[in-house]
């Protein structure tokens, strides 16, 4: 006997699983969406260990049985630090994985390089309640805003008289704690305690394998049918300046190590079993079974930044002419992302963040600095004219992704000076470097023609005027240019065998 | 297979500098889709370019510390005055709202939350979630420098009936079943409805002279070419969602407002209010949707304490009064109660969109609030600045609308009004239209 909610959800009815089934009515089982029939559906939930595990990779093997649920969890968790350590406000613990595969056999189904910093553009489609309200809990992500109310009189958060004001001239974080004023200065906001490896804990956070493998939003494994073992392979960062954030207390142990405790890594499998009649009908009738995915390949190219401090020695990138690769293949977007190989542990966002142009406003005349952008294909650009607009480059991610971003405009562009002078656990929010402003400046393209790519393949241009020397003692310095090319896959599962190839 | 085109079109009245402002005389910015074998995506089209704001001719950028401001609440909208979509082929005018701004400030507030406003509104159309905010990061931003400065880069949709419809739109000759290309016409607003000084003084400081810039602006939109292989009857009619839009004054404890809509298929009504004596005024923000208010010294709020909507001079869709908490007079503390009836808050918002599917919004008791009319108390309004309104849904289940090309609409409201203080009522109207198309051109079925 198993129980079953109705489609509006208000009642709920049991089944026998006995019952026959109808083989008219057995609906598209690993399709997700709604299903229009009362069919109970059991779950059983397996924790399962890795079978392999270091500080550096591990890998879960699923048992093959029932429909795996797309939002199964993998938990993690770092060891106690005698350095304090916080997870990335942008990406929480998703900093850990590097690299992320999922493998029927021996055949590589999806595979993510970089995958932090993927994430970190993905995660900025989160809207701030949904980071502050939840991701903060499961996943460590927490980017939200409000805007800070002060007595202008007075450059802190409240007024000689202790009240809040209406005028809020700033914008800053908002992860549900109090403002701390910093007598005579700018405002202090704290991490809170559950996102925080410290002497006493280490902290734990769970990662949905929809977020490691995106094709799992819109399917589900049906593992049941498949004969070959399904691997969950993540590879993760380097311990030393890449996995957690220092407070600017502790900005002398940049580089400090923060180990996984391998002790506490698990994953928490959802199986889903529909009535036996239903899943041997379904496994009959899709006995050949074919679906498309999108998988990401990774593009990556290092940009040089001159030596200078200020805004008066930006860097200016010229044109550069960027093949991505994509040849032969049907590609409908594409992803980059510019970040400071400089910025790590003592950024708020560590290395996982997409730099913008200069906000000169010290020169003459004020400028904002400007990336000039567009996609080359098949001979021809995906835009008429070159794009330098920052608000219509922000309405092309829009596009790409059919959801807006939710970053301010100077997290964004880094324009207009609305960023709090605040700090978040020490770091100022609004610095260029650990700060928040200007490092959220991801493009994305939609490659709307329909095309396959020829053999050429995709060619990025792109030009970076003004980019500040963020190295502390203002030497050359590099960039990193990551593109990610989103393509077309084809899946086949026949007799229980899993291939698959690029469109 | 079908597949789309990126378009950047670059206004058809450019002038020779680029630049484009109401003070020098450009108060026109016109786009020419034209006509060809292609549908054009409504949501995807956009306006894009670079604004800035100076104090004067010079082109003086505002300190920081000027009272100097822009609306917070509509940003970049408040600088179109109306927005005329015209038949390229014939010049038949397809949709035109009037008074843009004062549209998209029921619009905004309503369908947007503070993060959106703090978020992808700021970055795309210069809003902010409060006034400060904006005043320091828009109005004042150095980057508006005249002489090579970089301005305020912006990339906002034109909410209109024809965009925001679900049907690509076709823009192929009339008689291939087409509209013959667009013609999209921006009419700018006066520098005097767009900035105005926060502490009331019209005729001193960086406020006198005031204006904004726009440049580098184009349209920016995306096409779709038919699958050719696909063979497609021409269509002969294009049904769209439209905003019609209305206006009045109001001045008597007992408004009584009437229009003959001469529109069949009505999906809702709403409108917001001003004081008249603000519109056009460097001294107040003429785009400020505030409740009535009296024009004694202070300025004190005239409260509505019983409205309701007729239809052909009977009450219609709400068959009974709204009788509002103020119109309590047995309770003191309910008469004096300076917060709206959430029965006129509820009917706007659901107006404007369906009540249930609201899933952001700004509006709250802090912004709906009754308030005094001076400068200082309606210019410092928290919460994306103020988002009152009057309005009621008509029909949020079948979808089409109800008939008032031959019956007329009505509000009858009752309030505090007892000073002569002329309210200015602008009324838009969401209503279904349609358009049929032949060889001969164009008709618009409203």
């Amino acid at each position: 006997m198993s129980y079953a909610t109705s489609s509006d959800q208000s009642a709920m009815t049991t089944q026998d699983s006995n019952t026959p089934v109808s083989t008219s009515t057995i609906p598209d089982l690993v399709k997700i969406g709604q299903i229009p029939s009362n069919t109970a559906i059991d779950i059983e939930t397996d924790i399962l260990d890795p079978v392999v595990h270091s500080d550096t990779f591990c890998r879960f093997q699923l048992q093959n049985k029932g429909i795996l649920h797309s939002n199964s969890k993998i938990i993690l968790r770092m060891k106690k630090s005698s350095v304090d350590g916080y997870v990335p406000l942008g990406i929480g613990i998703h900093s850990l994985i590097e690299r992320c595969a999922l493998r029927v056999g021996t055949k590589t189904i999806s595979e993510i390089d970089d995958f932090n910093h993927y994430i970190g553009y993905k995660s900025m489609f989160l809207s701030n309640e949904h980071q502050k309200q939840r991701e903060a809990f499961v996943s460590g992500r927490r980017v939200a805003h409000k805007p800070y109310l002060y007595n202008g009189s007075n450059a802190s958060y409240s007024g000689a008289n202790g009240c809040m004001t209406q005028a809020a001239p700033k914008i800053g974080l908002d992860n549900g704690g109090s403002l701390e004023r910093d007598v005579g200065g700018a405002g202090v906001l704290f991490a809170q305690d559950y996102v925080i490896t410290d002497d006493e804990n280490g902290v734990e956070f769970a990662i949905s394998i929809q977020d490691l493998f995106p094709f799992l939003y819109t399917n589900q494994l049906p593992l049941f049918m498949m004969k070959e073992p399904v691997t969950i392979e993540l590879f993760f960062s380097p311990a030393s300046g890449k996995r957690l954030c220092l407070s600017g207390a502790d900005a002398g142990s940049t580089g400090h190590s923060f180990p996984i405790d391998t002790t506490a890594t698990e994953l928490i499998a959802d199986y889903q079993y529909f009535p036996q009649e239903m899943m041997e009908e379904y496994a009959r009738q899709n006995a050949d079974m074919t679906f498309t995915y999108m998988d990401y390949r990774l593009a990556k190219r290092s940009i040089k930044i001159d030596a200078g401090a200020g805004n008066a020695n930006a860097t200016d990138t010229n044109t550069q002419i960027i093949n991505v690769g994509g040849a032969g293949r049907l590609v409908t977007k594409v992803i980059s992302m510019l970040s400071d190989d400089t910025v790590d542990d003592l950024s708020v966002l560590n290395n996982y963040h997409a730099r913008a142009c200069i906000q000169g406003y010290d020169l003459t005349p004020a400028i904002n600095g400007c990336l000039t952008s567009n996609v080359k294909y098949n001979d021809h650009f995906l835009y008429p004219v070159d794009v330098d607009n920052s608000a219509q480059q922000f309405y092309n991610v829009v596009q790409a992704e059919g959801m807006v971003p939710f970053v301010t405009r100077e997290e964004y562009a880094n324009q207009g000076t609305g960023m709090t002078l605040a700090s978040y656990e020490g770091v100022s929010q609004s610095n260029d470097t650990s700060g928040l402003v200007g490092k959220f400046f991801y493009q994305a393209y939609k490659l709307n023609r329909n095309e396959r790519i020829n053999q050429r393949g995709i060619e990025l241009y792109q030009r970076y005027d003004g980019l500040l020397n963020l190295k502390g003692d203002a030497s050359a310095s590099t960039c990193t240019l990551r593109s990610y090319l989103e393509l077309v896959r084809v899946a086949t599962l026949k007799d229980g065998v899993m291939e698959t190839f690029l469109a | 297979m079908s597949s789309r085109q990126n378009l950047q079109i670059t206004p058809s009245n450019h002038t020779s500098t680029g630049k484009i402002s109401y003070r020098d005389g450009n108060p026109l910015i016109q786009f020419i889709i034209g006509e060809q074998d292609r549908m054009l995506d409504g949501g995807s089209v956009r306006f894009c370019g670079q604004f800035a704001v100076y104090t004067n001719e010079a082109q003086d950028v505002p300190a920081a510390s000027s009272t100097l401001r822009m609306s917070e609440q509509l940003g970049l909208y408040s600088i179109i005055d109306s927005l005329t979509i015209k038949s390229q082929a014939t010049h038949q005018v397809i949709e035109e709202i009037r008074n843009f701004p004062r549209f998209m400030s029921s619009y905004l507030p309503v369908t947007s939350s503070e993060n959106d406003q703090s978020g992808h509104l700021a970055q795309q159309a210069l809003v902010s979630s409060n006034f400060a905010n904006q005043k320091g990061t828009v109005v004042a931003n150095p980057a508006n420098a005249s002489n090579g400065g970089t301005g305020n880069a912006f990339c906002i949709n034109l909410p209109c009936g024809l965009f925001n419809g679900r049907n690509p739109i076709p823009l192929m000759a009339n008689g291939a079943g087409g509209l013959g290309g667009l013609l999209v016409e921006i009419q700018l607003s006066p520098d005097s409805n767009v900035l105005f000084d926060a502490d009331g003084k019209s005729t001193s400081g960086d406020v006198l002279d005031a204006f904004y810039e726009l440049k580098g602006v184009s349209l920016v939109a995306e096409a779709m070419t038919p699958d050719p292989s696909v063979s497609v009857p021409p269509a002969n009619t294009f049904e769209y969602n439209s905003i019609s839009s209305y206006f009045t004054t109001f001045n008597s404890t007992n408004a009584i407002i009437n229009f003959n809509l001469g529109l069949s298929r009505v999906l809702g009504v709403f409108g917001n209010m001003v004081s008249a004596s603000n519109i056009n005024n460097r001294g107040a923000n003429g785009l400020a949707n505030a409740f009535p208010v009296n024009s004694d010294t202070n300025q004190t709020p005239a409260e509505i304490r019983q409205l309701f909507f007729t239809r052909g001079g009977e009450r219609f869709p709400l068959e009974y009064n709204i009788d509002t908490i103020q119109s309590d007079t047995t309770v003191p503390v309910n008469v004096s109660n300076t917060f709206a009836d959430a029965q006129i808050t509820q009917n706007y918002m659901n107006a404007i969109q369906q009540f249930s599917k609201i899933h952001r919004t700004q509006v709250s008791p802090i912004n709906t609030k009754y308030r005094s009319g001076e400068a200082a108390v309606v210019n410092y309004i928290p919460d994306g600045g103020s988002a009152a309104g009057l309005g009621v849904a008509y029909d949020v289940i079948s979808g089409n609308g109800v008939d008032f090309s031959s019956v007329n609409f009505g509000i009858n409201m009752i309030t505090d009004m007892v000073t002569d203080s002329p309210q200015a009522l602008y009324l838009f109207v969401h209503s279904k239209q349609t358009i049929a198309f032949s060889g001969n051109g164009i008709s618009v079925i409203r």
